[in-house]
């Protein structure tokens, strides 16, 4: 498989000091939040790479610095081999234009995502307006039937306003919007966080449906495990602005390396589990104002020694037959016990 | 995890029913619903937005925003109404026999004092204690629920503590004067998920040691996997089944909670699509007739949109479906 997109290095800061007055005043020095701090992932064209980390990990930043909604601190985001973004962009804006009209978003919030007084015809139809200016009027309307049939909503719901619409629905809005210029990648920050299970389910459906008749390569960011598990070809985890674990799916969940994803996995409540005991899961994610040194899980991981809290780990790929790879000293030096319990054994 | 004694019912709730009337006529919310919590269960109440689950929560600890009313039915607490308490009355039975535990934390604490404060108040509302002996009840509570440091936390204020220490607080609090049935709303949707498995395994043992009740009002049907004893699922305002918690997900007997059961992605199987219930939940206004579940189930039969099935046994558990009535 080719690749799509690809990021290299890639680190995004957010200066969250006090007003220069107050550091002046208070003697207090800047601030700086690292919400991404060198991430490197490559996507292939055609799969579902998906995204899981607690919040404030930096998963949102990660999709917002590649469809370009922030700009990288540090790295280069290339698409289709055209860096886009960051060191060595590419200064030809029409290369940039056409790579960024590959890539379209969906957010989280379908009730805040559509314009309430825009009707969804108009929502639908507006990227193409903006994007190719000059499509006749009739080709435009004929496109957004064609695209509100495609969700599964009726061309006759173009007329409507986003109110009239459930949330459920509302996603299939943004959905149809995102595909109606014809993108490559879709990148879904939490697409079906805001939904009910069974919305959810219909969601993920017509997700999967789209991808395998258009071809669509996706980025899937969600808090929810199980539900990357469902749609995910491949996984990363997030802890605190770095990439811990990124293998495929299948591997990820049978046998996790990092110590973290073993955490994640067996804190998730799963319907398996009626009245089990499981383990309890110690701390919580430290102040990312001021991460620990070294390796950043090293307060909360069982493994951790003086090499862990010096020296921060750089994502390895870990034995055995995968393409996985993991960013932990104790994975590296093979000092993990065996888990016990794999979840897909349950 | 399934067999609780058979004792008499803490809380009994016998048809209730909460309306709102509204200018285009009154809206029933939660219709008809009848439960039985003993000392010392977990019952899950589950359903998807709009189905009644948080209201029937609401009208237990008598916190129905106006206009909402209670229309209908009785809410017993170890034998005694409680539906129909004056408005004083009822805030000492808040707090004293009952505790609240909200989705929120932040929203649930005063921001302005510091959590001592809040903790001492409670606790000398409701218990004869004196300043210095709630202060070192507080204290105790703290350290209860897992908060490092007890001794010195309780005067900082809530926005010094992270949301999973915030939520810990809350429980604290809802614990403060010893209650025996503890009304949780969504306790853990707004954590993390290795917050929200922290929160559980405080939850669960605690009822364990103080022997307290629980009502866990969830859409998250893992949390309820792991936590609740018995499970009612709720449907357009009205329960569809209720049983025991093994049964109600491997075993289930009402076709919305088997959609809704394969609706869940679960990480201990791979599944090329999910069970879908197409549609959606009926707004208020529009609740079929019959089974209000109809118009989405795939094995509705005439009967089904004429009359409405009320809960009957189902294997282990009681459905309300014309299908699991005896031919």
């Amino acid at each position: 498989m080719t690749e799509l997109v690809k990021l290299e290095g890639v680190a995004r800061y957010f200066d969250v000091s006090p007003p220069w007055l107050n550091r002046v005043l208070e003697g207090r020095g800047r601030v700086i939040l690292r919400a991404v701090d060198g991430v490197d992932l490559t996507i292939r064209k055609g799969e579902t790479v998906g995204l899981v980390g607690e919040s404030g990990c930096g998963k949102s930043t990660v999709a917002r610095v590649i469809v370009g909604l922030y700009a990288p601190t540090r790295g280069t985001v290339r698409y289709d081999e055209v860096a886009i973004a960051g060191e060595g962009a590419a200064s030809d804006p029409r290369a940039l234009r056409r790579a960024r009209r590959g890539m379209q978003m969906i957010f989280q919030d379908p009730y805040a995502s559509l314009n309430p007084r825009w009707r969804v015809a108009e929502i639908v139809a507006e990227p193409i307006r903006s994007q190719a200016p000059d499509t006749p009027r009739g080709e435009i309307a004929a496109r957004v039937a064609d695209l509100l049939c495609q969700v599964g909503l009726a061309a006759a719901d173009g007329a409507k306003y986003p109110h009239q619409f459930s949330g459920g629905q509302r996603q299939r809005i943004s959905i149809a919007r995102a595909l109606s210029t014809n993108p490559a990648f879709l990148v879904c920050d939490e697409p079906t966080s805001a939904l009910d299970v069974s919305v959810q389910a219909q969601v993920l459906n017509l997700m999967r449906d789209l991808q395998r008749g258009l071809g669509l390569t996706y980025l899937f960011i969600s808090h929810n495990l199980a539900v990357v598990h469902h749609i995910a070809d491949r996984v990363g985890v997030m802890y605190l602005g770095r990439i811990v674990e990124l293998a495929p799916t299948r591997d990820l969940f049978a046998d996790p390396q990092h110590p973290y994803t073993r955490m994640l996995l067996d804190a998730v409540p799963d319907l398996t589990m009626t009245g089990e005991a499981r383990t309890a899961v110690a701390g919580e994610v430290p102040n990312p104002l001021d991460p620990p040194p070294g390796c950043a899980f090293h307060p909360r991981c069982p493994y951790a020694d003086e090499r862990c809290r010096r020296e921060v780990p750089a994502l390895r790929a870990v034995g055995g037959s995968s393409d996985g790879q993991a960013a932990c000293h104790a994975v590296e030096e093979d000092r993990l016990s065996p888990r016990v319990v794999p979840i897909a054994a349950r | 995890m399934t067999d609780v004694p058979a004792a008499q019912p803490l809380l009994a709730v016998e048809g209730l029913r909460v309306e709102f009337p509204t200018r285009r006529g009154t809206l029933v919310a939660v219709h008809d619903v009848t439960f039985a919590i003993a000392p010392g269960e977990v019952l899950g109440v589950v359903g998807e937005s709009g189905a009644g689950k948080s209201l029937t929560g609401a009208a237990i600890i008598g916190l129905i925003d106006p206009p909402g009313r209670i229309a209908a039915g009785e809410i017993r607490l170890a034998g005694r109404r409680i539906d129909n308490l004056p408005y004083e009355t009822m805030r000492t039975v808040r707090g004293r026999e009952i505790g609240a535990v909200f989705q929120d934390p932040l929203t649930s604490l005063n921001p302005l004092y510091t959590v001592g404060r809040q903790l001492v108040e409670t606790i000398r509302t409701h218990l004869p204690m004196s300043e210095g002996e709630a202060r070192r009840r507080a204290i105790e509570l703290l350290e209860e629920v897992g908060i490092p440091g007890a001794a010195r936390r309780i005067d900082h204020f809530p926005h010094q503590f992270s949301g999973g220490m915030r939520q810990r607080v809350v429980i604290a609090l809802a614990l403060a004067a010893n209650p025996k049935l503890i009304v949780a709303d969504e306790p853990t949707t707004a954590l993390d998920v290795s917050i929200q498995a922290q929160i559980i395994q405080l939850m669960k043992r605690l009822c364990r040691e103080h022997g307290t009740a629980v009502m866990l009002v969830t859409h998250d049907m893992g949390v309820i996997a792991e936590t609740a004893h018995r499970v009612a699922v709720m449907y357009a305002g009205r329960i569809v089944e209720i049983g025991p918690v093994a049964d109600v997900i491997h075993r289930p007997q009402h076709p919305y909670t088997v959609g809704l059961m394969g609706s869940i992605p679960s990480i201990a199987e791979e599944r090329e699509r999910l069970t879908q219930i197409d549609g959606s939940m009926p707004r208020l206004t529009e609740i079929p007739s019959g089974c209000a579940f109809h118009p989405r189930c795939p094995h509705a039969v005439a009967r089904c949109s004429e009359e409405r099935p009320g809960l009957m046994p189902a294997g282990a558990s009681q459905a309300a479906c014309w299908l699991r009535s005896a031919p």
